[in-house]
C-alpha cells in the first residue's frame, strides 16, 4: 500500500461500514435465507442452534461462494480485469438455488446499486447497468470495495460478518433469542468468517459449490409456509 | 494428500492407464416419428439401442464398458434432440466411482434440445466410494420450445455393505441456458474437509443420497404446483421451486433404494401428468 492509499484508508473503511451497515437501505432485515422454516420446523431453536446452522452454511454452503463471489469481482477490478465483470456477475446471478434466493439476492442488490449509484457513484457501477439480470450483493461490493481499494483481507471478512450478522439478527427476532445471546451467536462467527475468507481467497469459480443441501430445501419450504415475517 | 497413506505413497493417477472415453449421438425427429442421424463412440463408452428407429419416442442407453469410473478417469457424453426428436437416455447400470489415489474422474454431460424436442436424461445412480474423485458437470441447452427433464443423483457409499465415505471430492455441478443465456448454475460439493461436517443439520444430516431433477417445458406455474403435490406424497425429502424459467427438484433419502423407489414414484405420477412421451421411468432401471 503506498503513502497515498494508506492516508486514504479511513475514509474507505467509513465507506464499508455505511455499504455494510444494517441501515443501508437494502432491506436485508426482511430476508432470512430460509431460517424462518428452519425455525419453524425445529431444526433451529436455541443460539447454539443457530450458530451450527450458520456456521455450516458459511463455511460449507452458500456462503463460500458469495465469498468467492466476492474476491473474484474484487480481484477483475484490482487486476484490471474489469471485462471479466459481466460474466462474473451473470454466473453469481445464477448460482441461485430457490426462487427465494433469488428474490432476496435481486432485491438486495437493486436497492443497494441504485444507492451507491446516487451517493458513492463509480465507473465500476455503470458495468451493471446492462446486465439483463441483477447482479449479486457479493459482486456489486466486491468491485465497488475494489475502486475504494479498501484490503481485500479486510472487506471480504467484513462482508460476509454483516451477512451473517443479518441472519443471525433474524433468528433472534424468530426462535426469539435475548440480545446479548445475539451477540454471543455474532461474535461465534468471527472465527469461521475469518477462515472462510483466508481459504475463499485461494479459491476459484472453478470450485464453486455447496453442501448445503437443507438450507435450500429450509428456503424452498418457505415459499409455502404458512405464517411468515420474511420474504425468504 | 489423499490416499497416500496406504504404501503407495509414489502412486499417482496419472502413473495408471486412464479411461478417456466419449459418446455422442444426435436424434431428429418429425410427425413420423424419432430416428437417429448420428452416432459417435469412444471405448470405454458404448450406446445401444433397444428400440427400433421410427418410434414416437426412443430409448438410448450408455454403457460404461470398463465397469467404473477411477481417478483421472474422462468420460464425456454428448446427446442432441432436434425437430419433434422424443428420446430418453439412461445408463446401463449405476455407476461406481472407485477410490481415487490424487487426481478426479472428469465427466460431462452436454444435452441439447433444439425446435419442438423432448429430452429426458434419465440415468441410474452414481455411487461414490470412500475417497473418490470426481468432478461431474451436466450442461443443458435448451431452446424456447422444448420440453426437458434432467436427473442426476448421488449416494455416498454403499450403505446396505455398510460403507462409510469419510473422505474424497464429489463436485456435480450443473450449467442451464435457455436460448444461448446462463439461466441457472448450480453445484453440490463435500471436499475432504467437509466429510466430518455433513452430518450438520444444515447441509445432509443423515442422508446419504441425494439428487437434482429440472424440468423445462410448458405450463411450468401449474406443474410446479402437480410436482409440490407429489413431492407431499413421497416418502423421502423432496421440494420443487422454480428458479428462472426452470424447476428444479431436490431429493434427499438415507440410502440408495430408498431414493430409486421415491424417484420412481415421482416420474411415474409426474409423467402421467406430462402425457405420452420419453418422460416415464426408463426400462433400464427395472433391468
Amino acid at each position: 500500500m503506498t503513502a497515498e492509499q494508506f492516508a486514504q484508508l479511513p475514509q474507505a473503511l467509513l465507506r464499508l461500514q455505511s455499504w455494510l451497515s444494517p441501515s443501508f437501505p437494502n432491506g436485508a432485515y426482511s430476508y432470512s435465507h430460509g431460517l424462518e422454516w428452519a425455525v419453524e420446523a425445529g431444526h433451529i431453536t436455541s443460539r447454539c442452534s443457530l450458530v451450527d446452522w450458520l456456521e455450516a452454511d458459511l463455511c460449507y454452503g452458500s456462503g463460500r461462494n458469495e465469498a468467492i463471489f466476492f474476491k473474484d469481482a474484487y480481484r477483475s477490478v484490482s487486476e484490471g480485469r474489469e471485462a471479466e465483470l459481466p460474466q462474473l456477475a451473470e454466473l453469481a446471478a445464477a448460482f441461485r438455488g430457490t426462487s427465494e434466493f433469488v428474490l432476496e439476492s435481486a432485491q438486495q442488490s437493486s436497492a443497494c446499486l441504485a444507492t451507491l449509484r446516487q451517493v458513492w457513484p463509480d465507473r465500476i457501477l455503470d458495468v451493471f447497468a446492462h446486465m439483463h439480470c441483477a447482479p449479486v450483493l457479493a459482486v456489486v461490493l466486491g468491485a465497488r470495495s475494489a475502486r475504494e481499494r479498501i484490503p481485500l483481507c479486510l472487506a471480504l471478512p467484513a462482508f460476509l460478518h454483516s451477512y451473517v450478522a443479518n441472519l443471525v439478527m433474524a433468528g433472534v427476532r424468530l426462535i426469539p433469542l435475548g440480545q446479548t445471546d445475539g451477540q454471543l451467536a455474532i461474535a461465534a462467527l468471527e472465527h469461521p468468517i475469518l477462515a472462510l475468507s483466508a481459504k475463499a481467497v485461494s479459491a476459484t469459480i472453478d470450485e464453486l459449490g455447496s453442501a448445503g443441501f437443507m438450507v435450500e430445501l429450509a428456503s424452498i419450504a418457505h415459499e409455502t409456509q404458512y405464517t411468515r415475517l420474511f420474504r425468504s | 494428500m489423499p490416499g497416500s497413506s496406504t504404501g503407495q505413497a509414489s502412486a499417482r493417477d496419472i502413473d495408471l492407464e486412464r479411461a478417456v472415453g466419449a459418446s455422442r449421438v444426435v436424434f431428429a425427429g418429425d410427425a413420423s416419428g424419432t430416428r437417429i442421424v448420428d452416432t459417435y463412440q469412444k471405448f470405454p463408452i458404448a450406446l445401444a439401442f433397444p428400440g427400433v428407429d421410427g418410434r414416437r419416442s426412443l430409448e438410448a442407453v450408455v454403457i460404461n464398458c470398463s465397469g467404473g469410473i477411477a481417478g483421472g478417469d474422462r468420460l464425456d457424453v454428448d446427446v442432441v434432440a432436434r425437430g419433434a426428436a422424443s428420446v430418453a437416455v439412461t445408463t446401463q447400470a449405476a455407476e461406481k466411482v472407485y477410490r481415487a489415489l490424487d487426481r478426479p474422474a472428469q465427466i460431462t454431460t452436454r444435452l441439447s434440445a433444439h425446435e419442438t424436442a423432448r429430452l429426458a436424461w434419465l440415468p441410474q445412480e452414481t455411487i461414490i466410494f470412500d475417497r473418490a474423485r470426481v468432478k461431474r458437470r451436466t450442461e443443458l441447452d435448451l431452446r424456447s420450445g422444448v420440453e426437458v427433464i434432467a436427473l442426476e443423483w448421488l449416494v455416498l457409499g454403499r450403505i446396505d455393505s455398510g460403507e462409510e465415505v469419510r473422505g474424497g471430492y464429489v463436485l456435480d455441478s450443473w450449467r442451464v441456458k435457455l436460448d444461448g443465456r446462463l439461466l441457472w448454475a448450480d453445484a453440490f460439493l463435500i471436499s475432504d474437509d467437509t466429510f466430518a461436517h455433513l452430518h450438520r443439520d444444515a447441509l445432509l444430516s443423515n442422508w446419504r443420497a441425494v439428487g437434482t431433477l429440472i424440468y423445462f417445458g410448458p405450463s411450468l406455474a401449474r406443474r410446479l404446483d402437480v410436482l409440490r403435490e407429489i413431492a407431499s406424497s413421497l416418502g423421502c425429502k423432496c421440494a420443487a421451486t422454480i428458479v428462472g424459467a426452470i424447476i428444479i427438484v431436490r431429493l434427499a433419502a438415507i440410502a440408495g433404494a430408498d431414493l430409486k423407489r421415491e424417484l420412481r414414484s415421482l416420474l411415474d405420477q409426474f409423467s402421467r401428468e406430462l402425457g405420452t412421451g420419453p418422460f416415464a421411468v426408463p426400462k433400464m432401471w427395472s433391468c
